[in-house]
């Protein structure tokens, strides 16, 4: 194998999970979600002679992955409309006993129902921040924002994504 | 200074951004506007569903490795057999024009 298969090889067992894991936050479909972090790669492996070490591989690995979702979004919202019902979320195997797993299964559900009506840049950077667990500096670069853009939106995110909940709390 | 600054500095004052003399403005104006002091209250909350575990469906590593070396060789071996393709192209109108 090249070197450059090498590294790609390095990298892509490291970021592979949490890129689609990503993805899938982002897509709310795994097989779309694997589909494009197999594209992420493929461009990652294209641009790795070029990638200069001005940020870490992992900022630049959810740069692509960024990218790749909003041409793939931009390009499939011409022709469909989301149904956030249609979200496959509830597709994960659990060691919890049943009675905990529905009611985390219902919570899991109704937060990721709201965040999918959350405005597109507030999700972006929830999911960024609150989800993926990333710094403010890494969101920022990812984004291209300022960090302090990244604090207000994230923090505009996180009151409405609350009141959303709160809202429903008290309806029900 | 006036509700709507205040609500716009909130998030850069609960990050600890602001500067000593607006942190002074801020919290003289949080105890005396009842509203304000909500949405800072608010903002500050955490949002316990947040640190739930996720509901991931599963990822099957092996089998996504796999399609993804088919897709890397494929297409280093789609680009050698185009190189292939043409320099045999070249080697016949070479041998033409001799």
């Amino acid at each position: 194998m090249s070197r450059t298969a090498d590294q790609i090889e390095k990298i892509y067992e490291e970021y592979f999970q949490e890129i689609t894991k990503y993805l899938y936050r982002r897509t709310g479909n795994m097989e779309t979600a694997k589909d494009l972090a197999q594209d992420v790669f493929m461009k990652a492996l294209h641009g790795l002679s070029s990638f200069k070490g001005h940020s870490s591989v992992k900022t630049w690995l959810y740069t692509i992955a960024y990218h790749t979702f909003v041409n793939d979004y931009r390009r499939k919202i011409k022709w469909t409309i989301t149904n956030v019902e249609e979200v496959d979320y509830l597709e994960q195997q659990s060691f919890l006993t049943p009675e905990d797993h529905i009611e985390t299964q219902a919570d899991i559900q109704r937060l990721w129902h709201h965040i999918n009506q959350l405005k597109d840049s507030y999700r972006e950077v929830l999911i960024l921040r609150d989800i993926q667990e990333l710094s403010y500096e890494e969101v920022a670069e990812i984004l291209n924002w300022t960090l302090s853009k990244v604090k207000t939106t994230l923090h505009r995110a996180r009151l409405e994504l609350k009141r959303m909940l709160h809202c429903e709390e008290f309806n029900t | 200074m006036s509700c709507y600054l205040i609500e716009e500095l909130l998030p850069l004052y609960i990050e600890g951004d602001t500067s000593a003399g607006t942190n002074k403005i801020i919290a003289e104006h949080l105890q005396t506007c009842e509203s304000c002091r909500q949405l800072y209250q608010e903002m500050k909350e955490p949002i316990t569903l947040i640190q739930s575990p996720d509901l991931m469906p599963y990822i099957d590593e092996k089998e996504e490795k796999r399609k993804f070396e088919k897709r890397y060789y494929g297409k280093l071996i789609y680009r050698a057999s185009i190189v292939f393709g043409l320099g045999y192209v070249m080697m016949i109108i070479l041998y033409w024009l001799k």
